[in-house]
């Protein structure tokens, strides 16, 4: 009975876990999904934000960037390769339409945050509003590590 | 090479094609190096091309040769994308026409068979009785595209036999819109976009289980992030060779002031003090110094050049070599810090015992 007991707790526990987990790396709203958002460690000044957007909603969403918790701006920029230069341009929005998703993904297409003020490492987190036109989305922010290329739950399904 | 590769890339926005190695499809539909690769379907195409976000939707069909140069099916919209109006001639209007790149070797009016395949194991008989008319020739690209024999596509599946893209009423249309139903299948697409937005919603929108789209930009940028690693463990080799040489140079004038003993010598016995021979044997150092590091500038420059031709030469990529402000700065500074160093053996010969010197 004891065992039953602790083995009860210990799965609730999991469970609780898990869907802290999902939390994490999933927002949605309106049909709008975003899961898997992550930046890799930063040294200098500039954070570059990837995540998976998913529109099940019925409507086209407009992706046109991001503001954090105290009010700084991350502009949608897209990777350009020109005469052997890695450079970023800014974009002013993407259109997802319904049904389909957008990949944020190194070297494609990004959310920049720039005068990042303390260097973010390894197993930071933090909180960015994604903004789809009017609607804003809550999404949780993982730090990984400086050389990472995607994030460390990618491939799961929430 | 990292600029000419990717000037030679540029004009590849975003590559569709079948699930599977994405350097290995970069290299064949753009870079033109021979490989099998699965096909994209006719209703996969006529997906991508009737996406109202794709401006142009080009099957690149690869696999075929003559006289060594790659015989490349697509479209008239294709050539104009890549090299803007032809140099020379006109623009293929029928499936047994084609259009050479501008250093192909083939004239503008001669007839040829394509080889099945490339290189050794080409076979020149598959083809026979098939033959393209060269109408034009394209202005030149900086690219392996430049070598290249572009042909519609329809004549590329026509010669193997296959159906070519269109119905049976379609009578000699080349070009599109295709019939799926006739499409027999084509190894990459080069999906271009009008709004600055549209590559990037078209890459998430064609990455699926069915099919691959990337920027060819994207793979080459990794593929030189993997090269530059090899470039700056050759770079401290560099810096290593470079303190051999000023270590060298110090050396050889410690050993010209003591060729030169006597003489300066004589200089301090007629009345030169001690702050001219230094001024002498520090000038002369570094007139050496100054003269040497250009005339090396200048060497490797060559070098480079007679390098940079053999590479484009080679790999038909267009690549250049330019003197930039970073070669000048490292001269600039070799040459700064040689100078300083050069004070070491001027003021060695001014300690040096006048009657001794006399003597010898």
């Amino acid at each position: 009975m004891r065992n039953l007991s602790l083995s009860i707790a210990f799965t609730l526990a999991a469970t609780a876990l898990a869907a802290q987990d999902d939390h994490d790396h999933l927002s949605e709203a309106e049909g709008l999904r975003v899961v898997h958002a992550w930046t890799p460690a930063t040294t200098g000044p500039d954070a570059l934000i990837y995540m998976e957007i998913e529109n099940d909603s019925e409507t086209l969403q407009t992706l046109t960037g991001a503001e954090t918790e105290d009010g700084q701006t991350a502009e949608l920029v897209g990777f350009t390769y020109v005469d052997g230069v890695e450079e970023w341009q800014v974009l002013p929005g993407i259109p997802i339409g319904a049904g389909q998703h957008l990949d944020l993904a190194p070297r494609a297409a990004a959310l920049r945050l720039s005068d990042v003020q303390t260097p973010l490492a390894e197993g930071d987190e933090i909180e960015i509003e994604v903004m789809f036109g009017d609607l804003h989305l809550d999404v949780h922010v993982a730090v990984e590590a400086q050389g990472a290329t995607g994030h460390s739950h990618a491939g799961h399904n929430h | 090479m990292r600029q000419g590769s990717a000037r030679a890339a540029a004009a590849f926005d975003l590559i569709v094609a079948a699930p599977g190695s994405e350097i290995t499809v970069m290299l064949a539909a753009v870079y033109l190096q021979p490989s099998d690769v699965p096909l994209l379907t006719g209703d996969q195409y006529a997906e991508i091309s009737a996406d109202p976000d794709v401006a142009l939707a080009a099957p690149i069909a690869f696999g075929d040769s003559y006289d060594g140069a790659p015989v490349v099916g697509t479209t008239a919209d294709f050539v104009a994308h890549l090299a803007g109006d032809l140099a020379e001639g006109r623009i293929f209007a029928t499936s047994t026409e084609a259009v050479a790149g501008a250093f192909a070797t083939v004239p503008v009016g001669e007839s040829f068979t394509p080889a099945h395949g490339h290189g050794a194991a080409a076979e020149d008989d598959a083809h026979a009785g098939s033959s393209y008319t060269v109408t034009g020739r394209m202005a030149p690209t900086g690219s392996p595209w430049d070598r290249a024999i572009l042909v519609p596509i329809e004549g590329v599946w026509e010669v193997h036999g296959l159906a070519n893209g269109h119905a049976p009423a379609a009578g000699d249309q080349i070009g599109p819109p295709f019939d799926a139903a006739y499409f027999p299948g084509t190894p990459a697409v080069l999906v271009r976009a009008d709004a600055l937005w549209g590559s990037y919603a078209l890459q998430s929108r064609f990455t699926r289980p069915d099919m691959m789209a990337f920027f060819p930009g994207t793979v080459l940028a990794q593929m030189h992030g993997l090269m530059r690693d090899v470039r700056e463990a050759m770079s401290l080799l560099a810096v290593v060779t470079q303190v051999l040489v000023t270590v060298s140079i110090l050396a050889g004038l410690v050993i010209l002031t003591r060729i030169f003993a006597r003489g300066l010598a004589l200089l301090r016995a007629i009345g030169a003090g001690r702050r001219f021979v230094f001024a002498v044997v520090w000038s002369y150092s570094a007139t050496l110094i100054a003269a040497g590091s250009v005339i090396g500038l200048g060497l490797g420059w060559l070098a480079a050049m007679g390098f940079s031709r053999v590479i484009t030469a080679r790999t038909d990529v267009l690549v250049t070599a330019n003197v930039t402000w970073t070669e000048v700065q490292l001269v600039a500074g070799f040459v700064s810090l040689t100078l300083i160093l050069a004070l070491l053996p001027a003021l060695a010969a001014t300690r040096r015992q006048l009657l001794t010197d006399l003597r010898n």
